[in-house]
């Protein structure tokens, strides 16, 4: 549907998308992620025509732009839901959702279905965050684009508005039959709503998986810490295994290595007991979050681990404990000096 | 791509301090006692100014910020609209109302003491600025957080208390945003002062150009603009205290209370609005429109029109420049040195720049030119405001729904800038129609408006004949009062459309 060939972007003398290289599906919804800055809407603004291509190119089935080979972003049939919604405000929500559109009933479809039937006369101004949204969303999907991009959709919104409008957008685009990229800045956004999950680490892509792969076998460190809750623990390879504060683990890894390795511990990867008398760490902090509970614990080799329990077990701050590690798949390794 | 046009307008602002370098006689007589008796005026007029608009807008800021009164609305629109009014028209009024032979002593056969002078110049002053003070106050006091008062009451503050030691401090720098606003109109103010008797440098500067002495007027002209550009200075330096945000306090007087606290709005409301529009009144009563000829009005109303419709077409380059970068605020900022620039001395300037290109000579056009110059700075800022709502997404909103760069224009910027466009022209149109001295100078021999009409009643004592250019003064201010509240209600902040509390 999509392709970006090589793509770089430059602000000024900045290069803030260098060498991107992406497909997108029929039928796809990729979601972007990644801290604030790493250019993830600028991809999308570079895709719908808004600023220029320094380098590479982005084709559809349609057209194909380059440096060399502009187009006009009104010819790209791509929509796009901006992060402040951009709705015209001297027009009313129906004025809006048509704005271009020559058969209203199709776009009035887009006004019954996500639930504005009764503020179709009414002003931007008027309207709360969700119901903009909603507009926005509306009249993207009512100019039928071949491709839907989406900018921090969910971004000024309330975190209980979120969870829902989450996934009235995904079921409008899959109804739609509309391609998407849609970019966030929240994991939990990205790992839930998308096909296929894209991690950005200035202007690169760090992983381009399935959510659950991405999750599971992140291939940097920084994808692991982007998209949950990890720890990273020195240990010495020896073969597959490893010798760490934690005793010999199990590995597995998806690059070459040293000796020197880090290796990745998800809370839930280990146990913890009290052991006065021994013990391989000392309790540093507890948190108590309602079903679990979050332990952080100092090793004995300075190197930090965090460990989550049900939320009935309860140990004594600062106290000597043992952890241990309990999960029955290979732990993941990576450079050490990562 | 606005630059290229918008450079030439910037630097044609700076023409008329250019002539008046040029033009001024070497200043040997700045020290002379007749001068400093001038400067002295002046100085005194402008600081009375302040000083009374303070005395008579914070008290009124407390009370229309912090008691909700039936009605609330209506009485700040009239505690605005005196400076909607020009003050030459205060100043005309109350000097034939009052004193022996005045109005009010042949009605009532009450002696009432003159009114001129410094202190009748500072008190009409005063009566016609205050509403500066009492904006930039009351949007400070709106802004204050009452659990800050509700603090000092709990730790023991009596109510006086904390408006003296928790308010007035917060609001110091807003007040005196307010005062300096007041000075600056004083200091540039020509009507009052002629009207009244008080040497001032604006008079002064009409009695030369009256005696051809244009090398002194520009002089004159010279030192006043050196005055009003260390006020402006002085202005740029006071920023308001930011507030964290929060409510505002809110009473609710008991009836009783909430019946009286109108009256304190009477005497203002009366002699800055009420007495002017009787004065007239009772002339056209008693002379009907003896002298007056329609042409006066025709001809404010085509010199007023061609200055809004020039403003708004040399506006919009310099908007869009302002917007784009650095280089293009500076030339923006360049265009409000024509607002600073009092009309008497615009006038000044140009007078000579006429004289210079026989052209120009007692031509319209020279009259429209002074126009635009001191009121493009009203275009510009409404401009400006309205183009400012095409920054960000709206126009690329519009690109990728399918719309080309023309049809975004037709249907998303046009329609969003026009009214923006549209309030800017009738601002200088209205500031235009009211323009006393500039007027008196640039018109040509035979061209009357309603205000140079005004003034020739004036100067001939028929003061009866003032009636109806008077009441079109006053219908067209309040027009602009009107759009001036609409603007703001638009712009989101001020007079209408601050939180109501509660």
């Amino acid at each position: 549907m999509l392709t970006l060939k090589d793509l770089s972007v430059d602000y000024g003398p900045t290069r803030v998308i260098d060498s991107l290289n992406l497909d997108l599906q029929h039928n796809e919804i990729l979601t972007l992620v990644g801290p604030t800055g790493c250019g993830k809407s600028t991809i999308l603004q570079v895709i719908a025509g808004l600023i220029p291509i320094a380098e590479g190119e982005i084709s559809t089935a349609q057209w194909l732009a380059s440096p060399q080979q502009l187009i006009a972003p009104e010819q790209r049939r791509v929509g796009m839901v901006f992060q402040d919604f951009a709705l015209f405000p001297h027009l009313s929500v129906e004025e809006n959702i048509c704005f271009r559109v020559t058969d209203p009933e199709p776009a009035l479809h887009w006004l019954q279905a996500l639930g504005l039937s009764t503020l179709r006369n009414a002003r931007p101004d008027r309207l709360s965050g969700g119901q903009k949204q909603r507009v926005a969303l509306a009249r993207a999907l009512a100019h039928r684009p071949a491709i839907m991009l989406l900018d921090e959709p969910l971004s000024s919104l309330d975190a209980a508005l979120k969870d829902t409008l989450r996934w009235e957008i995904r079921d409008a685009l899959k109804e739609a039959h509309i391609p998407a990229i849609w970019v966030t800045h929240d994991q939990n956004e990205a790992l839930s709503v998308g096909d296929r999950l894209g991690v950005l680490r200035a202007g690169q892509l760090e992983q381009i998986d399935t959510p659950e792969h991405c999750f599971s076998a992140p291939v940097t460190p920084f994808v692991a810490r982007f998209l949950g809750e990890t720890s990273f623990l020195p240990a010495r390879l020896e073969g597959s295994v490893a010798q760490s504060a934690l005793g010999s683990v199990q590995t597995i890894s998806y690059a070459d290595l040293g000796q020197e390795v880090l290796i990745m511990v998800r809370p839930w990867d280990c146990a913890i007991v009290a052991d006065t008398s021994a013990g391989n760490g000392q309790l540093e902090s507890s948190h108590f979050e309602g079903s679990t509970r979050l332990y952080e614990v100092l090793l004995d080799d300075g190197s930090r681990v965090k460990v989550r329990t049900k939320a009935n077990i309860a140990l004594a701050a600062n106290s000597r404990v043992t952890v241990s590690v309990i999960s029955e798949q290979a732990l993941l390794a990576y450079p050490a000096n990562n | 791509m606005s630059y290229p046009l918008a450079l030439p307008i910037a630097v044609l602002a700076c023409l008329p301090v250019l002539v008046l370098l040029w033009l001024a006689d070497t200043p040997q007589a700045i020290f002379q006692t007749r001068n400093l008796t001038l400067l002295t005026n002046t100085i005194m007029l402008t600081g009375m100014t302040a000083l009374g608009a303070v005395a008579i807008g914070v008290p009124l800021a407390l009370v229309t910020a912090y008691v909700r009164l039936p009605l609330g609305k209506l009485w700040l629109v009239l505690l605005a609209a005196p400076l909607a009014l020009p003050s030459y028209i205060g100043a005309f009024t109350m000097f034939a109302a009052f004193g022996p032979g005045g109005e009010i002593q042949s009605l009532t056969g009450l002696a009432t003491p003159a009114f001129s002078g410094l202190i009748g110049s500072s008190i009409v002053m005063a009566l016609y600025t205050y509403p500066f003070v009492l904006m930039t106050t009351r949007s400070a006091l709106l802004n204050l957080d009452v659990n800050q008062l509700n603090a000092a009451r709990t730790l023991g503050l009596g109510v006086w208390g904390c408006i003296w030691r928790v308010v007035l401090p917060r609001i110091r720098n807003s007040v005196a945003a307010g005062a300096l606003l007041c000075a600056l109109y004083a200091l540039s103010d020509f009507g009052t002062p002629a009207i009244l008797n008080l040497d001032t440098l604006t008079r002064v500067i009409y009695v030369e150009y009256n005696a051809f002495a244009l090398g002194q007027a520009a002089l004159l002209s010279l030192q006043l603009l050196f005055i009003v550009g260390l006020v402006i200075a002085l202005e740029s330096r006071v920023a308001a205290i930011p507030e964290r945000p929060g409510r505002a306090l809110s009473l609710s007087p008991a009836r009783w209370q909430a019946r009286l606290i109108p009256l304190m709005f009477i005497p203002v409301i009366g002699f800055a609005v009420l007495l002017p529009l009787s004065i007239f009144s009772l002339w056209l009563w008693r002379e009907g429109g003896a002298g007056f000829k329609w042409d006066y009005a025709f001809n404010s109303l085509q010199a007023s029109l061609l200055a809004a419709l020039a403003a708004a077409v040399l506006a919009l380059p310099l908007a869009h420049a302002a917007l784009v970068g650095r280089f293009g605020r500076v030339m923006e900022r360049v265009t409000y040195l024509g607002f600073g620039i009092p009309g008497i001395v615009m006038g000044t300037a140009l007078v000579y720049l006429g004289l210079q290109l026989a052209f120009l000579y007692q031509t319209l056009a020279l009259l429209v030119i002074a126009y635009v110059m001191r009121f493009l700075p009203l275009a510009v800022g409404s401009t400006r405001t309205a183009l400012e709502s095409l920054e960000g997404s709206l126009p690329k909103a519009a690109r990728t729904l399918g719309a080309g760069p023309l049809e975004v224009f037709r249907r998303v910027s046009l329609p969003l800038t026009r009214r923006g466009m549209i309030a800017g022209m009738a601002l200088v149109f209205l500031e235009s129609m009211r323009e006393l001295p500039a007027t008196l100078l640039l018109a040509p021999t035979g061209f009357e408006t309603l205000a140079t009409y005004l003034w020739r009643v004036y100067e001939a004592g028929y003061f009866g004949r003032a009636a109806i250019p008077g009441l079109l003064l006053i219908l067209l201010s309040i027009l602009g009062l009107g759009l001036m509240l609409m603007g703001e209600k638009r712009a989101d902040f001020a007079v209408l459309n601050d939180k109501e509390p509660g």
